[in-house]
């Protein structure tokens, strides 16, 4: 009963005048943010930083926060309409969603894309009114081992991911773990594969790598052909799902809630991870895998179910602990100290007004985003029918603007380019470039955690096994393999 | 060379004539000034530098536009900044990555010369803070329980050559110690290291520090820089608990670059200073952890000397290489 009268508490805070205008604007501001592509949440937040000071806490963290996870909504519109992740996490919905509406039906995947965010954005903030304080100590039992057998585990799955030829799909993994190394080693200092150039020495952005691969190669690809390609709308079959769409869509999108809403809570892998293990998972559990890769409605459900649920879990670690899981947590955590809130383990207690007023607006900004999202896809659907010659240049211009403003340099864009070239490659040779993202994303971190672990343990590689969550992923690898290797094996022996 | 008095006449009033234009020019500054932060937006730096950047458009009366160029600890924005013309128009937030990428990376510019040292803007300093199972519980028995336990412990930092990590370093150049080095990407990781104690030791920011200290979860041992701080009084200073002379703080300061005209330099400086003033910014700052300092150029110019001095002897002796 204490849950729900800090739930009326929290609700009595948010539903005033000025919180829900700051919501409304903070989820606005989120949804155009995460359309741009590399505009992220942390530049918009850090422009707006100075502004914060003159608000009072309670409508500034809320409209921080509405940015937040208003950008998680948008950065699936760019995903499905043009092949352009506008955000991290949404690089996985890329896959299908594209396809999807390369076959017509942007619409329901921008629609399913939406719902299946409302839902798990409705489900993360239970969580933490729930469980928060719990799911925050929990969060600390992960040291270097349980992360290391986490990646492991999560790259021997990833071989779900490849489509056809797996030595392709290994050859992508491998070449994004080493586009993935590039900068200095968190271990040691020493810079690799930088080449003397300073700009290297900080790595690759994630940005620049998938704006690269995804929309630049495509863009490139769509030039070759030389006939006026249909413009997808063509054959548009709707703009909102069928109910076939929801029967599909539903339980992809609950496991992506579950697998969104543990990630979320690890600091630092959050909803990226989330959404390419939900992925993963999605395929594996299919009855046609085959369908994936080719316009799978629940291709779309889960990733932005699960990088929603992710993208509100986040703030577990942030509000129970007071430990920023990622820069843009660090900045909220810094406007929250600038106006006097020591955020740190007690803030349930001392600013309850604060905790329960978030929570609360973020069901209400999620009710908000889909009220924004849903009307909205029939407009994007539209923006499909700009012809090419005026939608490329802007894409392409878009691009530039997100990945200039990470770092206001140049060098950025070009290495962009750069990467659009390998990206429109790899296309020729039938390379799929997820894989690629999957390496470059986990393999640095598997690399960090593995040597920070043996660093630890002084060299004793059995810890993977000892300690137990650790333990417990080591096995779970272990079995998903041999499910994988089995029936290969049998085939093998049958045409034998 | 003996040249008709009349060309001498007429030199000498084109010069006059020249003068009078330049002093007839409306006073700097006349437009926007860009301010730039060698880190990309949400760290420390950024938040001092937009906190600082109003006020100063105030009292300039010319906004001044923080511009993040995050990379390589500062080094990035450094290398293009020197090359800015010197007209008061660009300047830069200098770190302790100033003092340290000479010892660490390949550099292309000078970190003394090609710089006009504007002013110290705020130092700030870290509580070295332990996990509550680590037995010692102030310096004196923190250097004893090392020496027994020699190579045994570890202490976590936010990444090779952050002040986190440089400060563990000096206190074991200090005092003969040796602990493991275990780096993390960032603070939020490595607080969580500590926190899970996963490593015992952590030379953490104080306002971060202080929470999780006043809830229980970790314990604050002392204080990094030459004087107690003011966020958290009861902790003695390294110094003071017996290690005469060490000192490590994280400051913020403001650079032109070099050959900025002496009269914007001081421009500069007495708008920072008066920046300082203000209570607002003042107790801003305090709430990061950081205090105001405002010296002159000559000052801060002679405290960047002190730390690449002694930056390089720490690096240099705990062995530590970057590029």
């Amino acid at each position: 009963m204490e849950f729900l009268n800090h739930l009326a508490f929290g609700f009595g805070v948010a539903f005033s005048l000025q919180n829900l205008a700051y919501c409304f604007a903070g989820v606005a501001l989120g949804t155009l943010i995460g359309v741009l592509p590399g505009v992220g949440p942390l530049v918009t937040i850090a422009m707006l930083f100075p502004i914060t000071f003159h608000l009072p806490a309670v409508p500034a963290i809320i409209m921080l926060a509405g940015i937040f996870y208003g950008a998680q909504y948008g950065g699936s519109t760019t995903s499905i309409l043009v092949n352009l992740p506008g955000e991290t996490a949404s690089a996985v919905t890329c896959i299908d969603g594209y396809q999807m509406a390369r076959q017509g039906r942007a619409g329901p995947a921008l629609a399913t894309a939406a719902l299946a965010s409302f839902f798990a954005g409705c489900i993360g903030t239970l969580v933490i009114a729930l469980a928060g304080p719990t799911l925050g100590e929990w969060a600390l039992k992960f040291g270097a081992a349980e992360y290391t057998s986490l990646m492991l585990m999560a790259l021997v799955a990833s071989a779900v991911m490849t489509q056809g030829d797996a030595v392709k799909g290994l050859a992508m993994v491998v070449l994004g773990l080493i586009i993935g190394v590039v900068g200095v080693d968190v271990n040691s200092g020493m810079a690799r594969y930088a080449f003397g150039i300073p700009e290297l020495v900080d790595g690759i952005g994630f940005t620049v790598v998938a704006v690269g691969l995804f929309a630049v190669a495509e863009i490139v690809m769509n030039l070759e052909s030389r006939e006026p390609r249909e413009v997808y709308t063509g054959k548009v079959t709707g703009l909102m799902p069928t109910a076939r769409d929801i029967k599909d869509a539903a339980w992809p999108a609950v496991r992506g809630t579950v697998v969104g809403s543990c990630f979320g809570i690890l600091p630092g892998t959050g909803p990226a991870l989330s959404s390419f293990a939900t992925y993963m998972l999605e395929k594996k559990l299919a009855r046609d895998p085959s369908r994936f890769g080719r316009g799978a409605i629940e291709g779309v459900a889960a990733p932005e179910a699960a990088n929603n649920a992710a993208a509100q879990t986040a703030f577990i670690p942030m509000l129970t602990l007071g430990i920023p899981a990622s820069a843009t947590m660090a900045l909220m955590l810094a406007a929250l100290t600038l106006q006097g809130i020591a955020t740190g383990p007690q803030v349930m207690l001392e600013k309850p007004d604060l905790f329960w007023g978030l929570i609360a607006s973020m069901w209400i900004g999620n009710c908000l985003l889909v009220v924004l999202n849903l009307p909205l896809v029939g407009l994007w659907v539209k923006l499909l029918t700009v012809p090419y010659r005026w939608l490329f240049p802007s894409i392409i211009v878009f691009c530039c603007i997100g990945n200039f403003s990470v770092n206001n340099n140049p060098f950025d864009v070009y290495l962009c380019a750069l990467i659009g070239v390998l990206g429109y490659a790899l296309v020729k040779l039938e390379c799929e470039p997820a894989p690629l993202l999957l390496g470059y994303v986990l393999g640095p971190l598997l690399e960090e955690n593995l040597r920070r672990a043996l660093l630890l343990s002084r060299g004793d590689p059995t810890v993977f096994v000892t300690r137990p969550i650790s333990g417990a992923f080591t096995i779970a690898t272990v079995l998903i393999f041999i499910i994988m290797v089995v029936p290969t094996v049998r085939t093998r022996r049958r045409t034998a | 060379m003996r040249q008709p008095l009349v060309y001498r006449l007429l030199a000498l009033m084109l010069l006059a004539v020249a003068a009078s234009a330049a002093l007839a020019q409306a006073p700097y500054p006349v437009k926007p000034i860009r301010f730039i932060v060698g880190f990309p937006p949400g760290g420390t730096n950024d938040i001092v530098a937009r906190l600082v950047a109003p006020k100063m458009s105030e009292i300039l009366g010319q906004q001044v536009v923080v511009e993040n160029r995050g990379g390589a600890n500062t080094a990035i924005a450094s290398e293009m900044f020197v090359r800015l013309p010197p007209d008061g128009y660009t300047i830069l937030m200098n770190a302790p990555g100033h003092a340290t990428n000479p010892w660490l990376i390949k550099l292309n510019y000078d970190s003394i010369h090609d710089f006009a040292f504007v002013t110290l803007i705020a130092e700030s300093q870290n509580l070295l803070s332990v996990h509550p199972s680590f037995p010692p519980r102030s310096v004196k028995e923190l250097i004893a329980f090392s020496k027994k336990h020699r190579g045994e412990i570890n202490y976590g930092s936010s990444g090779i050559g952050t002040t986190v990590h440089l400060s563990a370093e000096l206190f074991q150049y200090m005092t003969g110690v040796k602990w493991v080095h275990v780096a993390y990407k960032g603070g939020g990781p490595g607080l969580v290291a500590l926190l899970s104690g996963e490593v015992s030791l952590y030379f953490g920011n104080v306002p971060t520090m202080i929470r999780q200290v006043r809830a229980g979860r970790l314990r604050g041992i002392a204080v990094s820089g030459p004087e107690r701080s003011a966020a958290a009084p009861e902790f003695p200073t390294i110094q003071e608990s017996g290690v005469p002379g060490y000192s490590v703080t994280t400051w913020y300061g403001l650079s032109a670059p070099a050959k900025t005209p002496r009269a914007i330099v001081d421009r500069l400086n007495d708008t920072v200073v008066k920046a300082l003033n203000s209570p607002d910014v003042r107790s801003r700052l305090r709430d990061l952890g950081a205090n105001g300092v405002g010296n002159t150029p000559e000052q801060y110019t002679a405290f960047i000397r002190e730390e690449i001095d002694k930056w390089g002897k720490v690096i240099k002796a705990a062995g530590i290489k970057g590029d």
